[in-house]
Formats: structure tokens, sequence, C-alpha cells
């Protein structure tokens, strides 16, 4: 027997001792019966009046509810933004998650060469793809960008804060504008997406954002003072978003990636990195498609929230993990 | 007999006083005290009726006595109904004045929000005023006003904007009341702009957590206290069920119109009689569907006479001349005594700025929980 949904309402602002967002209805069945009913938070933004659906009583630690389950309504695609996702890691992650199902924005500076390769390798899956020009450092570049990614692709559900820049040098060399830079980008730079993504994935159900974060973030390293302390403020960043966020279904975990082999990590002098590998248990530079596969289980796992996760090849351990 | 409001003392209301609640109570009892223009001597007040809704807003419980002790009385109690505490006060003392029982009540409505730490945690205590499955279900009031509310706007073709001109109006007005917590011009764009506490609800569509006290002094002998008492001409209480979804017309606050009748009945009067009206505009769209269960307005036309201008300030039917519950404030408890105050001030030509010009009959309308309790009184000066 079928129930009528026949007025609801989403609850965006999660109130104690429930802790979560959900939407809530009256339900009534054929012979005039009504119940109120709490329907599961994925449903936001598709549901109805009049709609049918389904209800169940729940046991809870507060007492039995009833749930109200829709029949009938298409499951959406789900979106994927990554910064600085034209290259690198960044690129990986995408189509690592594109091959996951995931509409996909890659957001950077410009649009180039490579941006238009990793476009075309995205859409080779199958899957709709967009680049979204932006300045993650600039507050209204950001807003601009996530909200050209919910006109374009409908909604938002993860996203990847992988933007990075370095500017290595020893402290008593680096400069001001070098250590700003890199701040900027790196750590503020997320801050700015997540403040700007947060209210459409509370407006989608929920949702999953990975800091792309890194070893020496919890380490440090020897003429990276800028870019160690961006990333340590990343993770710093992820434990608080993890708690905040959490009753409105939004996980946010960091990733602490070793030397990977990227563009950046080989513009790093040589000696420098066969220094690294002499150190590290396996020896050798991480794939870019590794981290990807750790952000996807990150991002598939609802289980996870509020952790660095290193992906190093045992070179912190025995260290802290942050 | 003729019951009437003889004095009445106010706090400012604010979002976050640094009294504690008892201050507040202080605070009120002396201020009416001092106001009453003949004088309040030893013995003349025999019940006080204090209302609040929970201790979990300020900490405090049996306060009757505490109030009692101050001003020499030796009977009390407090009551609560939900947002309806502070009508239902006003509502037990003029039966019980008319009943033999009492002379002159003193009645301190009084809540101290600020208490909880965050209005997440004010939500959560307010919460416990609804249907117990409401409860479980984890449903706080804004959803359940969110209900009510979208199923109005489904059968009367009703706007998110529409709704927003209640919340444009009641701040306007809330700029003439130095009692208000909230004197903030806000604009249809602005609440459009807030963000949607439980859609299609949005954080300008509520009334405000808030702090506040007021005390009424309601006399059988009202001649004895002042020569331009507030008369409680006829009040009405009625409930609708707990629980909303136990409604046939979710879209109706039927104690509203059950309260009003007996109101009504009780003073020949109608709302056609009254100058100005104080109404529990707790969300927007409880304030339209006000309008219709007094009889302002048909059935789905609260937007309409909004929209006429009917309501405004300057209208013929001024509705929440004091910023209302959404600008002046919502400190539970003290709310009801609080409207009736506003009332007391606009009868007798008190208002300032916010003088309905003229107002000779004023209706009040408190109700508690998704409106399952409901108190409309009639004054006239």
């Amino acid at each position: 027997m079928f129930w009528k949904l026949i007025t609801y309402t989403e609850l965006y602002t999660p109130v104690p001792p429930y802790k979560s967002t959900y939407a809530i209805g009256v339900a009534e069945d054929e012979k005039g019966n009504r119940v109120i009913v709490r329907i599961d938070r994925k449903y936001f933004g598709r549901l109805r009046t009049g709609i049918l659906g389904e209800v169940s009583e729940e046991w809870t630690v507060f007492g039995k509810i009833r749930k109200f389950t829709p029949v009938g309504l298409e499951e959406p695609v789900k979106v994927a933004l990554v910064t600085g996702g034209a290259r690198g890691i960044g690129a990986a992650i995408a189509l690592e998650l594109a091959r996951a199902g995931y509409s996909i924005a890659i957001a950077d500076l410009s649009y180039d060469q490579e941006a238009e390769k990793t476009l075309n390798s995205l859409r080779s899956t199958g899957t709709n793809a967009i680049f979204v020009a932006m300045d993650v450092s600039n507050r209204e570049s950001v807003e601009r960008g996530v909200k050209e990614v919910v006109d374009k692709l409908g909604r938002l559900n993860v996203l990847v804060n992988n933007a990075g820049i370095t500017r290595d040098s020893y402290l008593q060399r680096m400069n001001p504008e070098d250590w700003e830079a890199v701040i900027k980008v790196n750590l503020t730079g997320a801050f700015h997406c997540s403040k700007a993504s947060v209210p459409y994935m509370i407006r989608s159900g929920g949702g999953v954002i990975v800091n792309i974060s890194s070893i020496v973030g919890i380490l440090g390293n020897i003429g990276q003072a800028n870019y160690a302390a961006s990333k340590a403020g990343l993770i710093g960043l992820t434990y608080t978003l993890a708690k905040e966020l959490a009753p409105y279904g939004i996980r946010v975990v960091a990733v602490a990636p070793g030397f990977v082999k990227t563009r950046m990590a080989l513009a790093v002098p040589k000696s420098i990195l066969r220094d690294y590998i002499r150190r590290s248990p396996i020896a050798r530079l991480i794939e870019p498609e590794e981290v990807a596969k750790l952000v996807r289980h990150i991002v598939e796992n609802e289980a996870l929230n509020g952790i660095v996760i290193p992906i190093d090849l045992g070179l912190g351990i025995g260290s802290p993990k942050a | 007999m003729k019951v009437g409001i003889v004095a009445t003392y106010s706090t400012k209301y604010e979002l976050r006083s640094e009294k504690e609640a008892w201050e507040l109570i202080d605070e009120v009892v002396q201020g009416l005290l001092r106001s009453v223009e003949k004088g309040v001597g030893k013995g003349d007040i025999d019940l006080v009726i204090t209302s609040s809704f929970s201790d979990r807003f300020g900490g405090i419980l049996h306060t009757a006595p505490y109030v009692a002790s101050k001003v020499g009385a030796s009977k009390g109690f407090r009551v609560e109904n939900a947002c309806a505490s502070g009508g239902t006060a006003i509502y037990l003392a003029w039966n019980m004045i008319r009943a033999g029982l009492a002379r002159n009540v003193l009645i301190v409505g009084f809540e101290k929000m600020s208490y909880q730490p965050t209005s997440a945690e004010a939500n959560e205590v307010l919460m416990a005023a609804g249907h117990p499955e409401e409860v479980v279900a984890g449903v706080p009031f804004v959803s359940l006003y969110a209900l009510i509310a979208k199923a109005y706007m489904d059968r009367y073709g009703v706007t998110e904007e529409d709704l927003a001109l209640v919340a444009v109006k009641n701040h306007e007005n809330g700029l003439r009341n130095p009692l208000a917590a909230m004197r903030r011009k806000v604009t249809v764009e602005d609440v459009m702009r807030s963000p949607y506490v439980s859609w299609p609800l949005k954080l300008y569509d509520c009334s405000l957590v808030s702090d506040g006290a007021v005390a009424l002094l309601v006399s059988g002998e009202p001649k004895k206290f002042t020569d331009t008492p507030v008369y409680i001409e006829g009040i009405g209480l009625a409930h609708d069920t707990a629980g909303i979804f136990e409604r046939d017309d979710i879209t109706a606050l039927k104690a509203i119109s059950a309260a009003a009748r007996e109101a009504f009945n009780a003073s020949g009067l109608t709302v056609r009689d009254v100058d100005v009206l104080e109404v529990h505009d707790a969300f927007t769209v409880s304030e339209l569907i006000a309008y219709e269960m007094l009889g302002l307005a048909q059935r789905g036309e609260g937007v309409k006479i909004l929209k006429e201008g009917i309501t405004a300030f300057t209208g013929s039917k001024p509705v929440n001349p004091s910023g209302g519950l959404k600008s002046k404030g919502h400190p539970i408890g003290a709310t009801g005594v609080g409207m009736a105050a506003e009332l007391f001030w606009q009868l007798r030509g008190e208002a300032g700025e916010r003088q309905v010009k003229g107002a000779e009959r004023g209706l009040m309308e408190n109700h508690g929980g998704t409106g399952s309790t409901a108190v409309v009184a009639i004054f006239s000066r």
C-alpha cells in the first residue's frame, strides 16, 4: 500500500539531539489516515506534494519513527568539483571519480592544452565534464565558479580541494610574498571553496570534502616552511569542518601524500628526490592514480570523517599522524 | 463585573540579555509597582501568576512564591501552555477574578532563552511542545510551520515573497518600538536572501529567540488603581489537536477561531469593532493564517489584505504595531503578556511613535505550539 505525501519540508538546520538534516512530511493512506514521517535527506530537491511512497517503522534511540521512502524517483547523477583538476593529482582524481559515475567539474586558473586533454579523457568515460575558470585564492572567483558548476551540472556532492602551489626556499631566504602566495592558494583557497560549496551540499542532502594535504604537513620539510604550514593548516581545517558539518551529512577527510610523480614533484632537484627515496621504506615515488583511488574510497566509504590518511609508502612510520 | 488592566511594565526584549531570569523578574515587578498611578497597598495583590515555558530558559522554576514574596501576596502558581503561556495567565486571571477567587492578580511572564548557548539548543527545548510523535521524529517548530506553510502555499498559490511581506511590515513597525529586540528595516530581498532553515521557511520568516519579561496588574476593582484602566471585554482559550498530522485541514489554526468565538461572545464585539491587533507572528505564515481565523480575511486571502495595506500601521486594522514576535521578539513566557501590555499602551494613547491614532478597542491573539492552544482577548479603554 502506498502513502501520499500531502505536505513536506526540508530541514537544513540540524537540531540537537538528532544532529541531522532530513525532510519531514505528512503522509496519508487511502483511508485518509495521516502520519508524520521522516524522509532521508538524499531526496532533497526531489520531493513534491502528492508523490507516493512506502511508510516503514524504524527503531531509534529516541523512539520509533516512521520513514517515508518515495517510489519511482530517478536517482540523480552526482557531481564532483576538483580544484587544480587540469593536471597532476587533480586530473587523476577527476578521472577516477568519472569512472565512479560522477559528473565532473575541473577548476583551474585558465583553460589550456592540459585542461583540454583532461576534459577529453574525462568525456571518453562517457561522463559529463566541464572546465571552470577559478582562482581559488579569490573569493568572488570561487563563488562564481561554484555557482557555475551547480548551474551547469545541477548540484554539487563532492569537493576536492587539490589546487596547490610551491615556492620553496629556506626560511632565511623566503620572502613574505612567497609565504603569502602559498598560504593563499593552498589553505585560504580550500577555505573559500569549502565555504562556497557547503550551502549547495546542504541542499543536495550532504556531501564530501576531500582536502589534499601532504605528508610534509605532518612531518615538516626543509625548504618548505610555507608549503608545510599550508598543508598542516589543511589538517586543522579538516578536523574543524568535519565536526561542524557532520550534522548536515557532509564528511571532511584529508589525505597526506608523500612525493607524487607530478610536474610539481619533478621540479624538485634530483638530489633531494634521491635523498627522499633513500628515507622511504618503499623506494619510489607515488603515482597520481594511487592517490586518486584513495580519494574515491574516501568518497564512497561513509564511515570516514575527520581523519588524515597518509599515503606515503611508509615514510612517516613512527611519526604522529597529525 | 468589569475586569481591567491597571498597570504594566516590560523590559526591552533582547537577543541576549546581560540579566539573569530572576533579575528580569525583579525589574518588571519593581517597574510595575512604581507605575501604578494610585499606588498599591499592602495586601492589595492577592494572587500571582507567573508564565514561563521552561527552566532550561533561565534556570528557575517555582517562581510564583518568589514574586509573591516581593508584593506581599500569599497565593500563586506558574502556568505553561507553550507560547500561549502568557495568554493563558491572563485567561486564568480574568476567570478567577470573575469567579470571586481573586481580586487583584499580578502576572509576570518571562523567558531567558539565551540561557541556551545556541539557537539550535533553544529549538531543542522548544521542540518538546510538539506532539510526542513529532518530537520523536525530530521535528522542530520551524519545520512544523514549514509543513503548514507548504500546504498553505500549495492550496492558495501563496509565494515565498508573499510570506516575506509579513516580515517587512512587522520589522518596519518594530523600528518605532524602543522595546523591540531587532529594530532593523528588512526588504523582501533581504528575506529572500536569508538562508533556508526549513524550506520553504527562511531565517527571516522566523521570530526571534529572545530574552524579556513583562508584568501586568489585572484587577476586579480597576478604578482603585487608575482612572484610565484598559478593560478586558472578553477572552477565550481553545485547543486544537496536539499534532498537525491529526488535523483535517493542515492550513487552518482552528484553535484561534474557537478562542476568538469565545472572546467575541463574552464581549459582544467582533473583529470589525477593533482598531488595533497584536497577533502571534511566530512565523510569517502564522500571521496570515491568523487574519483568516480571526475573520479579518476570507480563507486564502490573508496575503490580499496584507498587500492592500489593511493590516499596515496606517491601515484600517493595524496588526502588530509593536513589531510583533518577528521584530519585537518572542521570549516565550512573556510574549502573550507583552501583547496585552502593548494594547494597554495603545488604548491609553501611550504608545509614542507607534501610537495607532484613536485606538479604542484592541485584540490580542497568542497561540502555542502549532496553534494547539490559542488565546484571544478583546480590550477596550
